[in-house]
């Protein structure tokens, strides 16, 4: 079982890569669509599905693509933090 | 139609709704699933529910819960059977309970009876369901 401490690391620096890297190349029409980003190699893809994973791995072995909505991140909100007010 | 009901007592009420997820493995478990409209994902189970049913990763994301707290999570591809139909969907993880989120009713008219042992009917209304693509 991957620990908490992996998954978290993992996510810092995929989201480092998102803020760096990737959110300034996109545009208002991006809005909604989720990114894959291999934290390993710094490869991302993008797409308005799950699919982007399958997009992603055609680019790399990526072994834990870290997902997220661009640009609110999260994928989810459990327990109605609310889109926008806490993320 | 009926898809659940109205669980617990007055100071607990919760809507349920049965679902039975398929791991990778052949393994099926069922759960008495609390319908969250809080939740604005699909579908979540324990992890350890998760690890048991072998269902495939897809990877990892970011969750907000209620009090603000970012929680990192795996996510899964798996199966789930939800009135009456078998779906492919994105499972995540959370606590203990496990939660139907308002992606895996979009496109449902639900109906709350909240009384002690109501109903939780529901009809989908159009073609509106969601799909997810997980290959």
């Amino acid at each position: 079982m991957r620990t908490q401490e992996e998954m978290d690391d993992n996510g810092r620096r995929a989201l480092a890569i998102y803020y760096e890297k990737i959110k300034p190349q996109l545009t208002d029409d991006d809005h909604g669509r989720y990114i894959a980003i291999d934290a390993e190699t710094g490869v991302w893809a993008i797409s308005d599905g799950y699919d982007v994973v399958k997009l992603l791995k055609r680019k790399t072995e990526a072994e834990y693509p870290f997902i997220l909505l661009h640009p609110r991140v999260s994928l989810y909100s459990m327990g109605w933090a609310g889109e926008g007010s806490r993320n | 139609m009926k898809i659940g009901g109205i669980s617990g007592d007055i100071a607990s009420l919760s809507p349920r709704v049965p679902i039975v997820v398929a791991g990778s493995n052949g393994t099926k478990k069922s759960f008495n699933a609390l319908l969250d409209t809080g939740f604005d994902g699909v579908v979540s189970i324990s992890r350890e529910e998760s690890e048991e049913l072998g269902i495939r990763r897809l990877g990892e994301h970011r969750s907000v819960l209620a009090d603000g707290t970012v929680r990192i999570a795996p996510i899964f591809a798996g199966r789930v059977l939800f009135v009456g139909e078998w779906r492919d969907v994105p499972i995540t993880t959370s606590g203990d309970v496990a939660l139907i989120g308002m992606q895996l009713i979009y496109g449902s008219r639900l109906t709350l009876d909240v009384f002690l042992d109501g109903d939780v009917d529901s009809e989908f209304v159009g073609d509106r369901r969601l799909t997810w693509d997980l290959t």
